[in-house]
Order: C-alpha cells, then sequence, then structure tokens
C-alpha cells in the first residue's frame, strides 16, 4: 500500500470526502420533526413526530444495510422484534428504509430515569433499614425479567443488560431498551452520550456488566442465560451500591476478574438484604451458564416468591433452607436462645422417633437418615453458632443430650439403624463441645449399633468407625487412628466402597492421621480418594471441601503454598455453595484460606479478608461463637505482623475473653491467644502487661497434667525477652539461663530452643559485660549456626560478630580471623 | 473528535504494562471506528458491529501483553488486522448453539487464518487512511481558527463554490484558499508524522 496518499493533494481532498459521511438529517416517510439525539458507531438516533398519531417517538438510522449473508438474519430479527409486544420492553413502532437506502427502526420513546436513578434505589440506598423501598426496587427488577423473558421465548437475548438499558416510564414501568437489533449506546436522554465519559470509558462500563463467557470470548455460548447473569448483576448493583467485582485497572484484569473471582457475598454490603435475596441474585451470577436460573422467567418466579414471604426454588437450599427458616425465627438473645434449643432438642428427638416409626412401621434407611442428619445437623450447627457461656445454658444442654442419649437407646430399641444415626450426631455434638469423653463414648455405642444394624462390610460401618476415629484425633491419639483406619480403607477399596460418600469420611479421618504423624504422601492419598467422592447431594459436598482443605494442609507441609491457597479457595467456594456465607463452617474454612494467604506472605489481604467474614460472623454467629473467636485471633495475629498494634490490641483481648469464657482457661487456645495478646502488649511498650499474661499461661500450664514441655518453655522464653526489652537485662539473662537449662534437660541440647537460648544469652551476656559467660556460649552457637544455616546466613554473621566483639573485649583479639570469619 | 493524547508508541507502552484503565479507554476511542468501519463494510452493521468490536478489544487485551513489538514497519497494525480477521471469521462461522463442555477457547487449535483475501485487504487499507485522517483532524481542532476551518470543511467536503463560503463566514476569497492550503498541508504533515511514527 502506497504511504503516499496523503502527499497528493487530490487525494487527501478524496479522503476528506469519503469521512464526510451522511450527517444530514435523513427524510423518512411517515415521521417529521427529527432532531438529533445522540449518535453511536451503529447509527444516529433521532427524535421525531410520528404523522400518523402525533406522538413522539425515538428513531434509529442504521449506517447502511447489512450485506454478505447477513441480510435474512437481520430482517428475521427485526421482525421478531416488531412481533414482540411487552409492557415491558420498548416497543419497535415501525420500520423502514430511509431515502438513502438507510434502514431505520421507530421505537417508543421513554423519557425517565434510568433504574439505577429510580426513586425506589435512591431511597434504599440512603436508607437501609428501608424494606419497602428494597421490595419496590426488587419488584421493578421482576418486571424487568418479564421483558426479558417474552425476548427469549421469542428467542432473542439481549447480551448488553445494564442499569442505563432500563427505564422507568412515567407510570413507572420499567422498560428494556436496545435488545439485538435495536441496541444503543445509551437512551435518550443519557448524559452518557452527551459529551461526557469518552466512548473508550463507555465501552469499559459495558464490559464490566458482561456474563463470564462474554467476557471469555466464547461468543457462541452466548444465550439466555448471559441475561440471566446481566439481570443479577443489576440487581447486585442496585441492592449492594456498588459492583460486585472491582474495577480493575487493565482490561484483562478486568475480564479475569468477572470469569474467575466469585462474587463476595451481597449481604456483606448490607446486613439488612435478606438471605433469601442474596441467594437468588448469587444464583444468577454463577460462573457457569448451566448453574443459574436458565431463563429471565424463572428468575421472576423467584423474586416474586421472595416478596410474598414464600420458599424460594433454588436447589440447593432446599432441606436445609427450610429449618433455618425456622431457626431464624427463633433466634433472639443468647441465653433465650440456648433455652429454646434446647426444648426444640427434647422435642424433635421424640418427633423424630415418631418420624422414624411411621415409615410403615419398618425404618427405611435413607429417609431416616436425610431426616435424622438434617434435624441433627441443624441442631449441632445451631448449638455451635448459638454457642451459650459455658457455666449457663450450655451446661444444660449437656445434660440433656445425655437425657437424649439415653432416650434413644428406650424409644428405638430395635432399630439399631435410626439409633445410629442420632448416635452418631448426638456424638458429633458432644465433641463440638469439647466432651471428647462423652463423644467417644456415644461414638462407640453408635458403631455397635451400625454392626448390628448393617454388618461389618457396610458403606454405613464403615463411616461409624470413621466418625470414632475422628474423635480420637481429636484427643490427639493419631497413631490409633492410622493403625485403626488403615486396614478398614484398604477393605473398603477392596469392597468397591471407596467412592462411597458416607464413606469418603473414613480417608478423610485416615488422612488427618496421616498429615498429623508428618506421613505426608500417605495423607495425600488419601484425602485425594475423599476429594474424589462424587457429589450427589448436601452431605457430599462438605467431604469434598474439607478433603480440599486438607490437600491444602498437605501442600503445605511441603512448602507449596501457592497450591494449598487454590485449594483452599476452592473449599471456600464448595462451601459457600452449599452452605452459604454465613455458615460457621464456611467462615472457618475462610479464615484458613486466610492463614494460607498470610504464609504465602499476603498479610494484608489475609487481614482483609477475616474483617469480612467477621462483619458476617459477629452479627449472624454471635460475638462469642467459636467461629468468630476464631476469626479474631487469626486478625490480630495479622494486625500484628502488619504493625497495627493499636488495632490488634482490642481484637486481641476480646478473643481472649471469649476464649476464656466459652472454652475456660486451660484450653489449649485460649492460651494461644493469651500468648498472642502478650506479644502485642510487649510490641506496644506495655512491658508489666505483657509480662503479666505470660506468666499467666507459665501458671496454666505448670498444673495441667501431661503438658508438653515447650507449651511451657516458650513463655518462659518469652518472658525473658520481655524484661529484656524492659531494660531488666540481669533479670532476663536469669530467666533464659533458666530456659536454657531446663530445655536441654528436658528436650535435649540439640533442640533448635536450646539452640536459639543459647546464641541469645551469649549475646545478652556480651551486652552486659559478662564476656567470659558469653564466650563459650556464642562459640557453640556459631558452630551450630553454620552447619545449620550456612556461613553466610545473616543469623551467622550477627551471632558471629557478637564473638568476635567478645575475643576483642577479652584480649583475645589475634583469635579472630583475619577475613572476619 | 477526541484530540490525541498520546503517541502510538507510548501508548503501546502503556497498555503492555496492563495496568492503565485510561490508556484503554484511549486505545478503545481511538482505534474504534477503524474496526467498526471495517465491521460494517464486511456486513457486520449496527448491533454486530458493537459486537465484533468487543470481541477484538477483549481478544486486544488478552494478547496485547504478549506481543512483542518491534521496529520492523507497521507490526501493531498487522497484529491489530489478524486479530479483526479472526474475529470476523468468528462470527461469520457460527456453529449452532454448542454444548457447554467448558474447553477453554484458547486453548482450542488456531483456526487457520488462510489466504489473504484482497477485498479485505483493501477495506483495512481505506479504514486506515480515515483513521489517521481523524486523528490528524483532532490535533488540527486545536491549532486552527474556527473560522478557517469551517471554510476548509466546506471548501473540500462540501464543495461549495469558495466565494460563496467567504461572504457566508465575513472573510476574503483569499483568507478561504489560505486556510485549504494551509489546513492540507499541516494535514500532510500531521499525517507523515504519524504514519512514521508508527513504525
Amino acid at each position: 500500500m502506497s504511504e503516499s496518499w496523503f502527499l497528493d493533494d487530490d487525494q487527501l481532498v478524496h479522503e476528506l470526502r469519503c469521512a464526510g459521511g451522511a450527517s444530514a438529517v435523513p427524510e423518512l416517510r411517515g415521521y417529521t420533526d427529527l432532531a438529533e439525539l445522540a449518535r453511536g458507531g451503529q447509527g444516529i438516533v433521532y427524535t421525531g413526530r410520528q404523522s400518523a398519531t402525533g406522538r413522539l417517538v425515538a428513531i434509529k438510522v442504521l449506517p447502511a444495510r447489512p450485506s454478505g449473508g447477513r441480510e435474512a438474519r437481520f430482517d428475521r430479527e427485526l421482525e421478531l422484534l416488531a412481533r414482540l409486544s411487552h409492557r415491558n420492553v420498548v416497543g419497535i413502532v415501525d420500520s423502514g428504509s430511509a431515502g438513502d437506502g438507510r434502514p431505520f427502526l421507530v421505537m417508543e420513546l421513554v423519557d425517565g430515569p434510568t433504574i439505577d436513578r429510580c426513586d425506589a434505589v435512591t431511597a434504599w440506598a440512603q436508607d437501609p433499614a428501608d424494606a419497602g423501598a428494597r421490595d419496590r426496587l426488587v419488584e421493578l427488577v421482576a418486571q424487568v425479567c418479564d421483558g426479558v423473558a417474552s425476548a427469549h421465548r421469542r428467542g432473542i437475548v439481549h447480551r448488553d443488560l445494564k442499569p442505563s438499558n432500563v427505564r422507568i416510564d412515567h407510570d413507572g414501568t420499567p422498560k428494556v431498551l436496545d435488545f439485538g437489533l435495536a441496541k444503543d449506546l445509551g437512551g435518550p436522554l443519557d448524559d452518557l452520550t452527551r459529551g461526557g465519559a469518552s466512548a473508550g470509558a463507555v465501552f469499559l462500563g459495558t464490559l464490566e456488566w458482561c456474563s463470564p463467557e462474554q467476557a471469555r470470548g466464547e461468543v457462541d455460548d452466548v444465550d439466555t442465560r448471559a441475561d440471566v447473569w446481566g439481570l443479577g448483576m443489576i440487581l447486585y448493583r442496585l441492592l449492594a451500591g456498588t459492583m460486585p467485582f472491582p474495577r480493575e485497572s487493565g482490561l484483562h484484569a478486568a475480564l479475569n476478574a468477572i470469569v474467575e473471582r466469585p462474587a463476595p457475598p451481597l449481604r456483606g454490603h448490607r446486613a439488612t438484604i435478606p438471605p433469601d435475596l442474596e441467594t437468588i441474585v448469587h444464583h444468577c451470577l454463577e460462573k457457569r451458564a448451566d448453574d443459574r436460573y436458565q431463563t429471565a422467567g424463572e428468575l421472576a418466579l423467584d423474586l416474586r416468591a421472595f416478596l410474598a414471604g414464600q420458599p424460594i426454588a433454588v436447589r440447593r437450599h432446599s432441606t436445609w433452607y427450610v429449618l433455618r427458616k425456622t431457626a431464624a425465627r427463633h433466634r433472639g438473645t443468647v441465653a433465650f436462645a440456648g433455652l429454646l434449643l434446647l426444648s426444640l432438642l427434647a422435642g424433635l428427638s421424640l418427633a423424630l422417633v415418631l418420624w422414624v416409626r411411621a415409615e410403615d412401621g419398618r425404618v427405611r434407611a435413607e429417609t431416616a437418615e436425610r431426616r435424622a442428619r438434617t434435624a441433627l445437623d441443624f441442631f449441632a450447627d445451631a448449638l455451635r453458632a448459638a454457642s451459650p457461656n459455658r457455666q449457663g445454658p450450655e451446661a444444660k444442654v449437656i445434660d440433656l443430650l445425655r437425657q437424649t442419649d439415653r432416650s434413644i437407646d428406650t424409644n428405638l430399641a430395635g432399630e439399631a439403624d435410626a439409633q445410629h444415626f442420632l448416635l452418631t450426631r448426638l456424638a458429633e455434638v458432644y465433641a463440638s463441645l469439647s466432651q471428647l469423653d462423652d463423644a467417644e463414648r456415644t461414638a462407640k455405642a453408635a458403631l455397635v449399633q451400625a454392626q448390628r444394624a448393617h454388618g461389618s462390610d457396610h458403606a454405613i460401618t464403615f463411616a461409624a468407625h470413621a466418625s470414632l476415629a475422628h474423635i480420637w484425633h481429636q484427643q490427639g491419639r493419631y497413631r490409633d487412628v492410622v493403625d485403626t483406619l488403615t486396614p478398614l480403607a484398604s477393605r473398603a477399596e477392596a469392597l468397591g466402597l471407596a467412592r462411597d460418600s458416607v464413606v469418603g469420611n473414613l480417608f478423610m479421618v485416615l488422612g488427618l492421621g496421616h498429615l498429623r504423624l508428618g506421613e505426608l504422601d500417605a495423607a495425600e492419598r488419601a484425602f485425594q480418594i475423599a476429594a474424589a467422592v462424587p457429589l450427589a447431594d448436601e452431605g457430599e459436598q462438605q467431604v469434598q471441601a474439607a478433603s480440599r482443605e486438607n490437600l491444602a494442609a498437605v501442600a503445605r507441609a511441603r512448602g507449596d503454598l501457592k497450591t494449598a491457597v487454590q485449594f483452599l479457595r476452592e473449599a471456600v467456594a464448595l462451601r459457600t455453595a452449599q452452605l452459604g456465607p454465613e455458615h460457621s463452617a464456611t467462615l472457618d474454612s475462610i479464615a484458613n484460606l486466610a492463614f494460607y494467604e498470610a504464609e504465602a506472605g499476603d498479610v494484608v489481604g489475609a487481614e482483609q479478608r477475616l474483617a469480612r467474614a467477621l462483619e458476617i460472623a459477629r452479627p449472624r454467629l454471635g460475638p462469642r461463637a467459636i467461629t468468630t473467636l476464631q476469626l479474631l485471633s487469626n486478625q490480630a495475629q495479622y494486625l500484628h505482623r502488619l504493625r497495627q498494634l493499636d488495632r490488634a490490641l482490642p481484637i486481641a483481648e476480646e478473643c481472649v475473653a471469649g476464649r476464656t469464657a466459652v472454652l475456660g482457661a486451660d484450653h489449649p487456645h485460649t492460651l494461644v491467644s493469651r500468648n498472642n495478646l502478650a506479644m502485642i502488649r510487649l510490641d506496644r511498650g506495655d512491658i508489666d502487661g505483657a509480662i503479666a499474661e505470660l506468666e499467666g499461661i507459665v501458671a496454666v500450664r505448670r498444673a495441667q497434667r501431661d503438658v508438653a514441655p515447650l507449651d511451657v518453655l516458650g513463655p518462659r522464653n518469652n518472658i525473658a525477652r520481655a524484661k529484656k526489652q524492659a531494660g531488666r537485662i540481669a533479670d532476663a539473662i536469669g530467666d533464659l539461663a533458666g530456659v536454657l537449662a531446663d530445655t536441654e534437660r528436658q528436650l535435649g541440647e540439640g533442640h533448635w530452643l536450646a539452640k536459639a537460648c543459647r546464641a541469645t544469652l551469649g549475646l545478652w551476656l556480651h551486652t552486659a559485660k559478662r564476656d567470659a559467660e558469653a564466650l563459650p556460649l556464642l562459640q557453640r552457637a556459631v558452630a551450630d549456626l553454620t552447619a545449620d544455616k550456612g556461613p553466610d546466613h545473616a543469623d551467622t554473621a550477627t551471632v558471629r560478630r557478637g564473638l568476635h566483639e567478645v575475643l576483642r573485649a577479652l584480649g583475645r583479639g589475634d583469635e579472630v580471623p583475619v577475613d572476619g570469619k | 473528535m477526541m484530540p490525541s493524547l498520546s503517541t502510538h508508541q507510548s501508548l503501546l507502552a502503556r497498555l503492555r504494562g496492563g495496568d492503565d484503565q485510561e490508556a484503554w479507554a484511549e486505545c478503545f476511542q481511538r482505534y474504534r471506528d477503524l474496526i467498526l468501519g471495517v465491521a460494517r463494510r464486511r456486513g457486520f452493521g449496527g448491533a454486530d458491529g458493537e459486537d465484533l468490536l468487543q470481541d477484538v478489544f477483549v481478544e486486544l487485551g488478552k494478547s496485547l501483553p504478549k506481543f512483542e513489538y518491534d521496529q520492523e514497519r507497521g507490526r501493531f497494525r498487522g497484529f491489530l488486522k489478524t486479530i479483526t480477521v479472526r474475529a470476523i471469521g468468528k462470527r461469520l462461522r457460527r456453529r449452532g448453539p454448542a454444548p457447554a463442555i467448558g474447553t477453554d477457547p484458547e486453548m482450542a487449535p488456531d483456526e487457520a487464518v488462510g489466504a489473504p483475501d484482497p477485498e479485505f485487504e483493501a477495506t483495512w487499507e481505506a479504514e486506515w487512511r480515515q483513521y489517521h485522517l481523524r486523528l490528524a483532524m483532532g490535533v488540527l481542532h486545536n491549532e486552527v481558527r474556527a473560522t478557517d476551518l469551517r471554510a476548509f470543511e466546506a471548501v473540500t467536503q462540501g464543495q461549495r463554490d469558495p466565494r460563496a463560503v467567504a461572504s457566508e463566514l465575513g472573510i476574503s476569497v483569499e483568507s478561504v484558499y489560505q486556510a485549504k492550503s494551509r489546513i492540507l498541508k499541516r494535514l500532510r504533515e500531521l499525517i507523515a508524522a504519524q504514519v512514521a511514527e508508527e513504525g
């Protein structure tokens, strides 16, 4: 091609003329008073008056008729659109050709505000307690769905749904603009096309709303479900006040976010959004089109069901949902909830017995299992969530549980199967309250019943073994777990039961045992088998999620944090999908994910993740729920690492107070939190406070039976450091020397703590000018560090420098090597 | 007409950096009409053109960070052409509703672009000339007096009689002729610089 076209005036002028374009107002038969309103790449929109009726209309003139075989499609779409007559769709009134052959479309003129600026939305934005505004908003969107649905029934997909394409007419009717052919850059009064944002910004704005399949460029997979996504995005935006996917700065990153990132729970933005509504919206925003509502009509149905207060249809939450609705009605103060739960528990276990009996007088395994599991899952969860004060209602709950398990025995005598299930669930409840002896006893009884009901080689019996082993795991009896379950696992595999969901648990527990014992390959193998269990219903998804969490633990043990984070992300997604974003198990998963992210270096991200999770946990689970306290504990640690000590302190204190109350002063988790609190105090300069906390820990530890030496020596070591920081160096040295002596005695001279103490003590002695005492320690330390970390490691260098200074101080400077090593 | 804010090279550099939303908006602004023009000429008018535009930019978003800019003439132009041709091809070869199997489209074998299509080439070149013109006119709008510009447009594009134009605008006929020749010269300079800078 000649690059000299512009050098010739005639050619240049010719080009200029080509660029001119048809900007003159066209002659259109039947329409007068044309005035240009907006101009886009696909045509010019005018307002005009229809001669026959005198009414104002919008007329879009397209630049050219399509050519090259696309005419047929164009005409067909035009025809379909013209026949689309629905109160919620801007109607095509007429079409034709202008004098110069350009096609034009005549549409109703809608001059109201776009849906994101209508009254209902504005009211809701200002007042999150205004449920009336919220419901009006939802009703408007339901009508929009009606319009889109009518197009879907005719095979017309909009593909570009967003708030600027929905306008509210003067009588309050929402109308969808710009289906297919009639697409526009915006409506008549949209200030975007009036010299506001550039076309580039408009384009990127459109891109924000597109579905994952569109973002991936999967041209052929864009169908009605893409519109469902669009409707979900509209709902999200209007309800939350913000977009689900952050405005990334690169085009690729923005599209990536749409394709990969899960939408943050809607209720995280506004806690006053009811869970059902959140469920509906997120169901529209499933990444896979198959997982969404399949048409706008289904969505409209569920929106209206929500408005009427009826259960919504979304499959996932079926049984769980109904029970949760019941529980929600009974939530109140913690104490009240506790008492109510007691009566519910008593009542329901009785009712359960009656249910089981009612099945033709014969126990049908699956239904009974499902009911029992459902009912007691509900309770286990409700108990965990309500988490009453240990001295109060919780004690009574335990009594009642004991009563219940006795009553199961009497009421269900002879019905081994039913007994087994109830006992298993009860064991879990005991375990969740840390009553491990009761849990073990109950789980053993459950196993007996399972064997009686089903025999040794049945999936259910295997699962009962797994439940018992899980309790052993919680008691720290890992060897028992592995030794007992390994032959059972082989047997299950041999019987072809490994893919049974119920048996999946067995592999999970076995894997956990291996993991704790450091047998990583065996652990991984077991978890992979568990992770491969096919998903048939809700219970199984738990296994899948938990397996992934465990595979993450294996990856981490191997140092592969990237994989660990990936597995955890999957686990969180699974739990969120199955249990909902406010379930304690989901939040526990999120805490784990944050933990791994922090380990991988993203402490800021981890802390933010926890902060968001706590916004859900505190109101929904309660400030003293086990999960909430775990989240607090982790958040405090990350804030500490980020040196945001003022924020960290109250959170750490809240955590310690909560754990002391709920778990007890001697629970290991409580002590961990106290240690972390002490470290925070230390870094804030509150030495005395830190030391007090640490001494408290030491006291508790010393009073325990079978305490691990490190659990006492660790805090003592920290006390020494605290004193040193306070300038009380003589005391510090004394304490640390004691720690060193005890460490060598209890853990051996080669233990890492001994080595660390030696090095530190040596340096401190030097600082105190007690160089003669420092010397042997530092010599030993340098040797150890050189062997362990290498001669060039920073720590080695630091200690070596100290050693050299000591040598010089002792007048033995000639022993310092010339090259400084 | 939006004045050009960046040189072609600097814009590319910002886009390849990957982090610059304004750069993308600018890129879009720049090449939008070009792509739409090509699309229209290939029968993708109206909404289809907009869809195609989106396809091209989505692909650009994915591929640009990997694009190796070298000093060979017209590399970016060729790159953009390839993407456009592919996008058009993809839409032309529409299959029926595909079952959602979940194959990543990026892993699907690349569709052969095929023999160069002379008609397409001509279309493409024509649109590039228009693109350069638009770009240059954008700059010109800020440099030149409004009256001169109106005179120029009336005489060149409107093909009107210079004397009528002169009297309408209240200037001398000589001014009209001068405006025309000055602006043409300036256009030549601008476009020459653009083309040279494009590489």
